[in-house]
């Protein structure tokens, strides 16, 4: 103690604190190293792992078909998915695997597409090409929330609609689905900003999407959108591939 | 005879399907849809057009087992055959799934070992038929008394006789153990593995239970024509009813032992049966459906060791028996957090069935892993399954130049002319023109408190277009609904807002009046009003309101609640079990919640919200 003291005597009064500041300052200090750990770490992983390409669609469109197409490049037999299927699969030799993930596409499971937005790369969304004049809202709806998404719209995620079953002969030209998705949504635009608040939120959290004053197009979106034809019954999903192995490199 | 089966991974794959009938895969498609992913997988039958479909989990693996055959037949194998086919196939399969996570796996002669199954099991059935018949003339005390009789060599008879009432013998047991195995599924398999119960283990201390169950039953080879009736459980369809008498039935029998349980010592008997069942197809049933069932019981008894550390480390299987406490546990919860009794244990239940089988990963705990499937489900259950953008929709009617109506319909007091003046606030929010239709005939101050509303609300607002359409008191409410939709149209109202009169869902004449509204307006939402207070009411409220607006409608597709207002929602605290009840009773969405007196009190209800606020301790 009397040391202490001693050296107290020679230090200018500035530095002098208490003995348990010093504790306290300790451990701050501490504290502070391991939140920055913490944090270093997590989202480190976060982004070293967001090789996560995920499709989603509505139910019947073929996502589980086209997933298991790109992973096994086999044609399968499927029947409304419960539960998302997951696979890593490398497309271009010597790149690294990427992560696929077929969410379920029926109504009530479509919470677990946001819970994969955080770590996702890419979203393919698979249309049923001959269903779009009946399903033009529930499509836009979903797609909406998709392209609405937080993580959409601050890290740019790329969507690729992939129009599916184009071997059927009532199936829409991918221009064709192109116009309707974008009609639509303009109209969504419109009464999802106006919707009531959700309970203890503040403010619309929701985004508008494109210009105002201006009619909804795809083009207008900081993230990239484009549109496919495909038909997984003909396995002619090439062009899936090569847009997943591009968005994803 | 059965028209489809197909083993599916809860991924959407179809592993394996063989159809013998007509049959599509549509049925299943609606079976998921309707009831595995409504979380209503705690009933044993889906019944779909002409089709009745039954179905297994096989939870380690994510498979799902379905069987698809013609309601007209009540099939009794269907369960056997899942349970037998389910055990079979991830004896045999298991671990090539497991290792191939994800993959498509290769499954050489399943088709012909499925075959075979079924071939045994409907041979099962048919002879237990065949028992069932009236006994022949050969067989009874008549013609002991004949002369055939004393001319037929007395051995014949006898050996005759004998099979015939074994054979019964066995398949009541086979039935039983089905019964049983149907209303928890794979307890049998459990418990032949569980090392940790040995009291419930079907090798030790079985034998003397077997023993004593035996002396129970006092038919050798004398069967009155009223006991076999009594005993004869194979034809009862109505499974759910029927099965708890008999269970109870069986369990007095079971106790007549020393504790073992019944389905075990049943299991045991069946496997001993075989020697004087002198049937070849049957012999071959029971062998297949002992060793599939007890399959897996080596295995896990040798790596004692092995188990220890897998305890250690958490990693351990779930079994009815380790998830019952905490289900229950649960369940209060739910209850305490104001959701319906019945709904807290058909979700439980549902949720047991999901988790049966998994094996847990490290260093979690049981009770964690429920709590996280519970929380799926719940998800699941709250996210609305169809749009609940109402703007839209308005959009779409203006569209078509005609006024979007809504009625407001529920029990007194729960605010239902409140929440349409929210209703209406938020319209003229966006600038349509709002026509309220004064239809509460009955309560004296219901007009003139609407009238209030609407002055208030013209006041709020510059250009508000909204007006009262009122024709006094005393009237019929379906025709002033009617007139004030007609007016709507002709004075260019995007929206009529139907107020109704409270009544109490047992209040036959008013529920009759209100399903004539709803009939002669065909609205384009019906929005049921319920208070967030409610807890077991909550489902009687709405399944009679539903039921009235089917039944007296008279037609041919019936309207039913569209959508949901849950007020009062913030003198709840976090008891929010109502949002739970309603949205599973009705499987439609809850639209708004209303929060407070003001105008601006009426929200979009935040489904994560609720989910966290029904799981917090």
């Amino acid at each position: 103690m009397a040391q202490q003291s001693l050296l107290r005597s020679y230090l200018p009064p500035q530095v002098l604190i208490n003995d348990n500041e010093y504790i306290t300052i300790g451990l701050i200090f501490i504290l502070l190293t391991l939140i920055v750990f913490a944090v270093n770490f997590s989202f480190g992983a976060k982004r070293n792992s967001k090789n996560t390409v995920l499709i989603t669609g509505l139910p019947f469109a073929g996502k589980t078909v086209i997933h298991y197409l790109i992973n096994h490049d086999r044609a399968v037999e499927t029947v409304t998915s419960i539960k998302e299927n997951e696979a890593d699969v490398i497309l271009t030799e010597g790149k690294p695997a990427i992560h696929m993930v077929d969410i379920p596409g029926h109504e009530r499971l479509r919470f677990k597409f946001s819970e994969f937005m955080p770590i996702a790369r890419a979203v393919v969304f698979v249309v049923d090409s001959a269903a779009v004049p009946r399903q033009t809202r529930l499509l836009a709806e979903y797609l909406y929330d998709i392209l609405s998404n937080k993580f959409t719209q601050e890290e740019r995620i790329p969507v690729l609609i992939a129009c599916n079953k184009t071997e059927l002969l009532t199936a829409f030209r991918k221009e064709r689905i192109q116009t309707a998705l974008e009609g639509e949504i303009n109209k969504l635009r419109q009464t999802r900003t106006a919707a009531l608040d959700t309970q203890d939120s503040e403010g619309n959290e929701n985004v508008f999407l494109g210009f105002e004053g201006k009619d909804f197009s795809f083009q207008d979106l900081e993230n990239e959108v484009e549109f496919l034809e495909c038909s997984a019954e003909n396995k002619d999903i090439e062009g899936i591939k090569d847009w997943i192995a591009s968005a994803s490199s | 005879m059965l028209d489809f089966f197909s083993i599916a991974t809860k991924g959407g794959l179809v592993l394996w399907s063989k159809a013998y009938g007509p049959a599509q895969s549509s049925p299943i498609n609606n079976l998921i849809q309707d009831i595995l992913i409504e979380e209503r997988s705690s009933t044993q039958i889906y019944l779909k057009d002409n089709y009745a479909i039954k179905w297994t989990f096989v939870n380690d693996l994510d498979l799902i087992f379905i069987a698809v055959y013609p309601k007209s037949l009540g099939l009794t194998y269907i369960d056997t055959l899942l349970q037998a086919a389910s055990t079979q196939f991830s004896d045999r399969y298991g671990d090539r799934i497991l290792r191939k996570s994800g993959g498509i796996p290769q499954l050489k002669d399943w088709g012909v070992q499925f075959e075979a199954l079924l071939q045994t099991v409907e041979d099962q059935d048919a002879l237990s038929k065949k028992t069932k018949q009236p006994r022949k003339f050969e067989q009874t005390v008549g013609y002991s008394n004949s002369l055939a009789y004393a001319k037929a060599k007395p051995d014949d008879i006898k050996d005759t006789s004998k099979p015939a009432l074994v054979d019964e013998d066995e398949f009541l047991r086979n039935i039983e153990m089905l019964k049983k195995k149907s209303a928890s599924p794979r307890i049998g398999v459990r418990k032949g593995r569980g090392a940790k119960s040995p009291a419930a283990s079907p090798i030790i201390g079985s034998d003397d239970s077997k023993k004593k169950a035996k002396e129970g039953r006092k038919w050798d080879g004398k069967i009155s024509a009223k006991d076999a009736k009594s005993l004869d459980y194979s034809n009862s369809d109505a499974i759910d009813v029927v099965n708890a008498d008999h269970l109870v039935d069986q369990s007095k029998l079971g106790q007549h032992g020393k504790d073992g349980t019944y389905n075990v010592a049943d299991l045991e008997a069946s496997d001993e049966d075989e020697s004087y069942s002198d049937d070849e197809s049957e012999e071959e049933y029971t062998k297949i459906s002992a060793r599939s069932l007890q399959a897996k019981k080596p295995a896990a008894a040798s790596s004692g060791l092995l188990s220890f550390f897998k305890n250690m480390t958490g990693q351990k299987e779930m079994t009815a028996e380790t998830l019952e406490p905490i289900m229950t546990k649960m369940k209060e919860h739910l209850i305490n957090k104001n959701v319906a009794a019945d709904i807290a244990q058909h979700l439980c239940d549902s949720v047991a069935k999901g988790l049966v089988g998994q094996t847990l990963g490290n260093f979690k705990s049981v009770q964690a892993h429920v709590k996280q499937s519970m929380e799926t489900a719940l998800k699941r259950i709250l996210t609305p399954k169809t749009s609940v953008d109402l703007l839209r929709d308005i959009a779409q009617a203006q569209a078509e130049k005609r006024p979007y109506t809504i009625v407001f319909i529920g029990v007194n007091g729960v605010g239902k002319s409140t929440n349409l003046s929210k209703t209406a606030f938020w319209l003229l929010q966006n600038n349509l023109k709002v026509l309220i239709a004064a239809c509460d005939t009955f309560r004296s101050g219901a007009v003139e408190q609407l009238r209030v509303h609407a002055r208030n609300l013209k006041a709020l607002e510059q250009n508000a277009v909204i007006d009262l359409y009122e024709k006094g008191y005393g009237k019929d409410s379906a025709s002033i609904a009617k007139e004030a939709i007609s007016s709507a149209r002709l004075t260019g109202h995007d929206v009529v807002l139907i107020d109704t009169a409270g009544r109490m869902q047992d209040n036959g004449p008013l529920m009759r009046a209100l399903a004539k509204l709803v009939t002669v307006n065909n609205p384009d939402k019906i929005i049921f009003v319920g208070e967030a207070l409610v807890g077991n009411e909550a489902v009687d409220q709405l399944t009679k309101f539903n039921a009235a607006l089917k039944d007296y409608s008279g037609l041919a597709n019936p309207r039913h609640i569209d959508g949901m207002i849950l007020t009062k929602f913030d003198t709840i605290d976090d008891k929010v079990g109502a949002a739970l009840s309603m949205t599973y009773t009705t499987g439609q969405p809850i639209l708004f919640v209303g929060t407070g007196q003001t105008y601006t009190d009426l929200k979009n209800m935040k489904v994560s919200h609720v989910v966290a606020s029904l799981l917090r301790e």
